[in-house]
């Protein structure tokens, strides 16, 4: 009955819009309506007959007229209900399977065949042992849950579904069913694989894409590019997850970071990044890292784990071996200390490992240091870093107002003439420090050079404080100043000779250097080493320190600088910053508002370390990061199941400015010693920038000499190391952050297993399907006339009652 | 030598009138005041000096010749020594505590908190020991003329930023460290404690720096050297005959010579004490850093002091301010 009366089904009143097809506008016909009230009233008082008629029943009158005038105005703007249809074959869906070795991971961890090498494809074998697997394992679990709750014949009703499945290829294929896929990839290259797939359907009626994947991305790289092409394709992706998300009792060795070059026998910090997961009930554990050299043990150390996290990065020493190659190992132990005294048995010790290769350089990285008055503190930086290999200090010293005093030169024509005069000569050095120096002992030449120094070359430049030094020393107003990480204006003078404490700030505590850990040797007592590590004793060696002699006042720190030190004291309401630094252009710049560290020294044992440790970890900040002439950079830190290397060669002359004289040669030596000469190619966006990928399918360590000639010749050797079969036991427990990223970027959402029946309703109700549109008029409804006709009856019976009819 | 008294001193014109200097003034009276008090134990002093005395030169003899007598001759000595240094130490202690009560502050205290706004300061070591022939300490040679010349000297002839007064420091005081640069004269009656021996070795292994001058004769060599034994048993002292940067880190000091003092000037000879050779010695750090450096048979600090002094050639001052800001410059730069 009420279907007769509204004219189409209720159901359809709720999805549809209301419209109304005159085109006129709707506040007019509410305007119309307010007015028709009082226009009513004042016609039905002016009237002869309504005006014997008692008042209130003039009202009643007045309220049907005026619900007729109504209900006819709203009739004349034609309403109707604007109704979206869709036809099932109207709309696509591209069901994707992640065919990866890691979705054959059961529940208890233990994925497929462990070796893998040397293939990228599964031999026919372990295609046979991984069959077997399936139906335990995640992906097993997935095809069940499909089957099981008919998601394809749902999907059918509404949409067209096409099946694609992928692993390490970017392109997906075609799947006949999800019963029917092939072997299983030795890599996941997710974000490439749904990328293409959306793209390739954007131009059909792609609905969606519903994925089933752990989020195991681990090829094809991270590039931000693939997140901006989901994000404007607009099709929503559907996550299925598969996996769990703990392993209770895993560790795994998320990442290794060292530099690409060290010196040889020197000692090293590395930072071991780890991703565990105690099992309920254990509050701390340890974990036990080595590093090895070949079969030579170079670096030992424990882990603390505590409940409560997944992550930790640590720092681990290693003494890098004196000539050859470093062809580095990190492994965690396969088990791992309670600290009840148990002892946990890692389910996947197939992530414990990783592998690196780096060059040994013995050129240590070149400082000049120009000071101008003699102070204790020069005397002091120089002695902390007589014996440390990686730094070159060359000093100019400025002892009477006409002489000079060289000292580190490397030959008598180093700096013969004072402080640089060409941009060549400046632009040897890796860092530049300038102390006690009135700014106009050098020409707006030098100082103009000395922030090209830092943006253009990409050198560091460290300013120390000082009775001429910094804003006293009239550096606010000069070039110089544009590159600082503070502005020198404020307190005149800015530099006191009164007693600092200091310590470290919030950043300064995240900074690994600032730790000032001794450096031991390898194969020490791994509890006492990681004790020692532990950040109450890194405060604690900051607590202990002497006070600085002195303090410079800065003026505003800059947005995009980074403070590490403080003053432990608060002057005129706030820390007076005492170290802190912040990039610019290619380079970084610091200031140390102090030149009475020297205190430390003096004033500490003098077996202690802490002075030589801050001025050595602080020189390694300056020199490691700076771009050399010729720089030769690979897109990835480590290849595992990867077969392109994508080289980037950045080439300048001498003074830096982008060199594209010449092609670079390159010549790449494979694992089993054959040579190959393999050209790059410009970089039209970018001048002297060159680019080359190389397909690597062996094992082992490849060899990378770049040699580029302007003016002179210059040369730039790379290692790289390659691996099969690993990448897959990497990240196996299921990568929910990434996935309900792809979900979020996309406008999709993260569907569990038990959960997979709600996906047709979702993706129905999406605003990425095909619609058809149409128009059901409402002017004609029943109800509408009826209601005239009521309201009439109604004025009729009151006029009636009033005698009036 | 003994100077005149720095009251007379301060009269002369390059030094600056008594209200610019309050400081200067209680310490000049101070030590004055210390000079009186051991004046009063001059016979004891005396007395142990000649046994001191007796008891190295049989020391020496000893190793020349092993005769048993004088071995016996020795020992007695060397008890009448004991007997004496205890009443000495008697009288020192009663010196140092009276002169600690009536000055209110120690040396080293004395000028603290003024010195640290500059970058050099002219740390002068305060030590116990006395000479043979005189009864006050050792240590206030040539004070304060030879700083105030000096500082004014390394001031004018260098950037360095330069305290012109000096301090004087103990190395039982911790402040010691916050000097890099530390000066000892006459060292020939050098004698520290055990805890000032400890300190000292420490201070130089931090990096600090000492130079030791005005001592002259194989006397007054053994005596600082039995002291520097004892900071350092493993360390030689060398003597180079070039290449050491402390004579060409700001002026090219070629051939040695010897700087003579005062007095002996005034009696037309160069030496004192028969050490008619002078000798530039070292001693060095693991780095083969100079950390001590030695002017034997010298008096550097004579040089800085009477280089206003019309009677005393200008050549040997102008050469000992030279070596002298080489000293500061090396040390702050090594």
């Amino acid at each position: 009955m009420l279907d007769f009366l509204i004219k189409y089904p209720v159901d359809l009143f709720a999805q549809s819009e209301w419209i109304f097809m005159r085109g006129w506008s709707p506040w007019l016909l509410v305007a119309l309506i307010v007015l028709a009230l009082p226009l009513i009233w004042w016609m039905l008082s002016r009237s002869a007959s309504s005006r014997s008629v008692k008042p209130l029943k003039r009202v009643a009158i007045s309220l049907m007229q005026w619900s007729t005038v109504s209900i006819v105005l709203f009739m004349l703007w034609l309403p109707a209900l604007e109704v979206k249809n869709t036809d099932p074959g109207d709309n696509t869906i591209t069901l994707l399977m992640d065919n990866s070795l890691s979705m054959y991971t059961n529940g208890s961890g233990s994925s497929g065949p462990a070796d893998l090498s040397g293939t990228g494809e599964l031999q026919s074998e372990d295609a046979q042992s991984l069959q077997s697997l399936l139906p335990s394992s995640r992906l097993g679990r997935v095809i069940e849950a499909i089957d099981e709750k008919d998601l394809i014949g749902s999907l059918e009703n509404r949409f067209t579904v096409n099946l694609r499945q992928f692993s390490d290829d970017q392109n997906p294929t075609i799947l006949p069913s999800v019963d029917e896929l092939p072997s299983a990839g030795a890599g996941t290259a997710l974000l490439p694989a749904l990328t293409n797939t959306a793209r390739d359907a954007s131009d059909e009626s792609q609905a969606a894409v519903i994925v089933v994947t752990d989020g195991a991305h681990n090829t094809g790289g991270r590039d931000t590019n693939w997140w901006n092409e989901l994000s404007t394709l607009r099709v929503p992706v559907y996550v299925i997850a598969a996996g769990q998300t703990r392993f209770p009792g895993d560790l795994e060795l998320d990442s290794i970071d060292l530099p690409a070059k060290v010196a040889p026998s020197s000692t090293v910090p590395i930072t071991v990044s780890l991703i565990y997961d105690l099992p309920v009930g254990i509050q701390a554990a340890s974990a036990t890292v080595r590093a090895r050299s070949g079969d030579q043990l170079i670096g030992r150390d424990e882990i603390q784990l505590t409940a409560g996290n997944t992550r930790v990065s640590h720092s681990l020493d290693i003494v890098v071996p004196d000539e050859g190659l470093l062809q580095l190992t990190v492994e965690l132990d396969s088990s791992f200390i309670a600290d009840d005294g148990s002892l946990i048995s890692d389910p996947l010790p197939d992530n414990n490992t990783r592998s690196r290769v780096v060059a040994l350089s013995d050129s240590p990285g070149r400082v000049l240091y120009v000071e101008g008055e003699p102070r204790w503190e020069y005397k002091f930086i120089r002695r902390a870093l007589e014996n440390h290999p990686g730094v070159e200090l060359v000093s100019l010293l400025r002892t009477s107002t006409n002489k000079l005093y060289r000292q580190g030169v490397k030959d008598e024509s180093e700096l013969r003439e004072g402080f640089p005069t060409s941009r060549k000569e400046l632009f040897d050095y890796d860092a530049l420090i300038i102390g006690s120096l009135e700014a106009a002992y050098l020409s707006g030449e030098q100082q103009r050079m000395i922030r090209e120094f830092v943006s253009e070359r990409g050198g560091t430049l460290l300013m120390l404080a000082g009775k001429s030094g910094l804003g006293d020393g009239g550096w606010g107003r000069t070039e110089v100043a544009q590159a600082l990480p503070a502005t020198l204006e404020g307190q005149q003078p800015g530099f006191v000779r009164q007693r600092s404490s200091v310590e470290r700030s919030l950043l300064g505590k995240q900074a690994q250097w600032l730790h000032l850990n001794e450096t031991k040797g390898a194969g020490n007592s791994g509890a006492q080493r990681a004790a020692a590590s532990q950040t109450s004793e890194a405060d604690t060696r900051w607590q202990d320190l002497p006070e600085l002699a002195d303090i410079h006042h800065l003026g505003q720190i800059k947005s995009g600088a980074s403070v590490l030190l403080q003053t432990r004291g608060v002057a005129a309401n706030r820390k007076l910053p005492v170290l802190l630094w912040q990039r610019y252009g290619r380079g970084k710049s610091f200031l140390l508002a102090t030149s009475g560290t020297w205190r430390w020294q003096m004033r500490l044992p003098s077996e202690d370390q802490r002075h030589e440790l801050f001025w050595q970890g602080l020189m390694n900040e300056l020199v490691q990061g700076v771009l050399p002439r010729l720089s030769v950079s690979l897109d990835q830190n480590e290849y595992l199941d990867t077969h392109e290397v994508v080289v980037t060669v950045d080439a300048r002359n001498s003074q830096y400015q982008p060199s594209q004289i010449e092609q670079p040669q390159i010549t790449l030596t494979l694992p089993d010693g054959t040579r190959q000469t393999v050209s790059a190619v410009a970089d039209r966006t970018l001048a002297g920038r060159y680019q080359l990928s190389i397909g690597a399918s062996g094992e082992g360590v490849y060899r990378l000499d770049v040699a580029y000639s302007d003016a002179e010749e210059i040369s730039e050797t790379r290692w790289f190391y390659r691996e099969d079969g690993r990448v897959e036991s990497f990240q196996v427990r299921r990568n929910q952050q990434l996935l309900e990223r792809i979900a979020s970027v996309t406008g999709g959402a993260v569907v569990e297993l038990d959960q997979i029946e709600t996906l047709p309703g979702l993706i129905a109700s999406s605003d990425s399907l095909l619609v058809r549109t149409s128009q059901l008029p409402l002017w004609n409804m029943p109800l509408l006339f009826l209601l005239v006709l009521l309201f009439k009856v109604l004025e009729w019976l009151v006029r009636w009652r009033s005698g009036r009819v | 030598m003994p100077t005149d008294a720095p009251d007379l001193m301060r009269s002369s014109l390059n030094c600056p009138p008594p209200t610019q200097l309050p400081l200067i003034t209680q310490r000049d009276r101070q030590a004055v005041s210390r000079r009186n008090r051991t004046k009063r134990h001059r016979p004891c002093l005396f007395l142990h000096a000649v046994f001191t005395r007796a008891f190295r030169l049989c020391g020496s003899l000893s190793e020349i010749r092993h005769n048993r007598t004088i071995n016996s001759c020795r020992l007695l000595i060397c008890l009448v020594t004991l007997a004496s240094f205890s009443v000495s130490a008697h009288h020192d202690n009663s010196t140092r505590n009276s002169a600690t009560a009536e000055g209110g502050r120690q040396s080293g205290e004395m000028v603290s908190g003024i010195n640290d706004q500059s970058e050099f300061t002219f740390a002068r070591l305060v030590y116990e020991g006395i000479n043979s022939w005189s009864d006050w300490p050792r240590w206030q040679a040539d004070w304060p003329e030879a700083e105030w010349h000096f500082s004014r000297a390394l001031d004018r002839l260098t950037r360095i930023d330069t305290h012109q007064e000096g301090v004087l420091i103990r190395l039982d005081d911790d402040s010691v460290f916050d000097y890099p640069w530390l000066y000892a004269v006459e060292v020939g009656s050098l004698n520290l404690s055990s805890h000032e021996l400890q300190t000292l070795r420490e201070y130089l292994l931090r990096g600090g720096f000492l130079i030791v001058d005005d001592f002259h004769g194989i006397d007054q060599w053994h005596q600082f050297e039995y002291v520097m034994r004892q900071v350092f048993p493993d360390r030689e002292i060398e003597e180079p005959i070039n290449g050491v940067g402390v004579y060409s880190v700001l002026f090219d000091i070629g051939e040695t010579q010897q700087i003579p003092g005062i007095r002996p000037w005034l009696s037309s000879r160069t030496w004192e004490y028969g050490g008619t050779v002078p000798r530039w010695r070292f001693i060095r750090d693991d780095d083969r850093r100079v950390m001590v450096a030695i002017n034997f048979n010298m008096d550097l600090g004579d040089a800085w002091e009477h280089a206003d002094d019309p009677q005393y050639p200008q050549s040997y001052s102008s050469l000992a301010y030279r070596i002298g800001t080489n000293y500061v410059l090396y040390s702050m730069t090594h």
